[in-house]
């Protein structure tokens, strides 16, 4: 059992431990200094990124260069593509939120790069974490009463909704009937407001009267 | 009798289907409403006005099939509410959430650390990672903990929670991948 390593000592063991080069013990030991310190989380991403960079180097300074190595080169510029994809794309992976081509690619990449299945690994668990906390049955407070509150409240607004249709329905009615018997009754264009039934005839009949005198007053005139 | 029977049956007017959709649903509400703002005194009131609001507009929902989306949209919208109206309170005070600051746009509106008394509610939780879980999402700007809420508790896609919080499917994957980095590493000591 190895004791537990300081981030100076970590610094020596990264480069041995990504090229799988250190005893299991070791590796344990730097897996739970991993397990609690951001900056050599970070440190260690950032290294396996870089080592790949190092190996395509690596390659272009062979005693026999390949000068077609694009070939060689490519599946090192995939796999820092792929694990950039990867980190990017977790949350979403781990969700099913993505289609069925990238979910694919990325299945395919963790079972390839171990330190991409290590991200995927804790993000899973943390869902399951989350998942059995949010199951968790909460002792509501809603009671009984609360309902009865409620329906209430649903009668008192569906009330007031029945009074503002009525009401509107009421002044719509009471606007087409006054509309109505102001333009459909003949005397109603002589009518003023206030006026009864017996002071609009009499004042009707006046009228003819008045209009009777001029016809014969005409009459005499042209005799 | 099953949930769309029991919302087809309350759009018509069945008021025993009503009580029976707003019974089954309360504690769904209650639970969103807790997580989202857990030190929140009148919990009651916004479960009791949520669920009114459900029941009053439940003939507006067109599709029935979608009513968990459609309950959350009433559940959300009224935390947004009540998040303008929310003067600060004695118990909190100003947090460091300058981790969050780089490039979200809807900046958090109160600033707010956890009150570490327990309400009575809190009883049933007694394990130390659920109360490091509750913690942590306490401590998260209320935009990341929305998302939190409505994917890992109310299991909403991230289309929907982009309708819900009026952000795009973009917005949604980065505020939660950037949530659930804050809270892995907050509780990653306590994982086995």
């Amino acid at each position: 059992m190895y004791k537990r390593l300081n981030c100076n000592e970590m610094d020596e063991l990264i480069s041995a431990y990504i090229d799988n080069e250190l005893s299991q013990g070791l590796d344990e030991a730097v897996e739970n200094h991993l397990a609690e310190c951001e900056n050599c989380t970070k440190k260690m991403s950032d290294f396996k990124k870089m080592s790949n960079v190092i190996k395509i180097s690596g390659i272009n300074k062979g005693n026999n260069i390949d000068q077609d190595y694009s070939e060689t080169l490519n599946p090192y510029l995939e796999n820092i593509d792929m694990c950039s994809f990867v980190e990017e794309n977790l949350s979403e992976y781990i969700d099913d939120e993505l289609s069925h081509f990238d979910k694919m690619k990325i299945k395919k990449h963790l079972k390839e790069c171990k330190f991409c299945k290590k991200d995927y690994e804790t993000l899973f668990e943390l869902k399951v974490s989350l998942k059995k906390y949010f199951d968790q049955n909460l002792e509501s407070t809603f009671k009984e009463n609360d309902l009865e509150r409620i329906v209430k409240r649903l009668t008192v607004a569906k009330f007031k909704d029945y009074l503002i249709v009525s009401m509107a329905s009421a002044f719509v009615v009471s606007m087409l009937v006054w509309f109505s018997f102001n333009t459909l009754h003949p005397q109603s264009l002589n009518a003023n407001d206030g006026e009864t039934i017996q002071q609009i005839n009499l004042k009707y009949k006046h009228e003819e009267g008045k209009v009777a005198d001029t016809e014969d007053e005409e009459k005499e005139t042209e005799e | 009798m099953e949930l769309l029977d029991l919302i087809q049956r309350s759009q018509n007017d069945d008021k025993f289907a009503l009580e029976e959709l707003i019974k089954r649903n309360q504690k769904n509400v209650f639970s969103a409403f807790y997580h989202l703002d857990p030190k929140r005194e009148d919990l009651s009131d916004l479960v009791q006005e949520a669920l009114f609001r459900m029941a009053r507009s439940i003939k507006k929902l067109k599709n029935p099939q979608r009513f968990k989306f459609w309950l959350n949209q009433i559940i959300t919208n009224l935390f947004y509410d009540e998040l303008r109206k929310k003067t600060r309170r004695i118990s909190t005070i100003s947090v460091d959430y300058s981790s969050f600051e780089s490039d979200e746009e809807d900046k958090q509106m109160t600033r707010d650390i956890a009150d570490k008394e327990k309400m009575p509610h809190e009883k049933s939780l007694g394990q130390e990672l659920d109360s490091v879980i509750k913690n942590a999402i306490e401590e998260l700007p209320e935009q990341f903990r929305i998302v939190i809420v409505l994917r890992e508790l109310q299991g909403l896609s991230y289309d929907e929670i982009a309708i819900i919080t009026e952000t795009n499917i973009g917005t949604v994957k980065s505020r939660l991948a950037r949530a659930r980095n804050k809270l892995q590493d907050i509780i990653k000591p306590y994982l086995t």
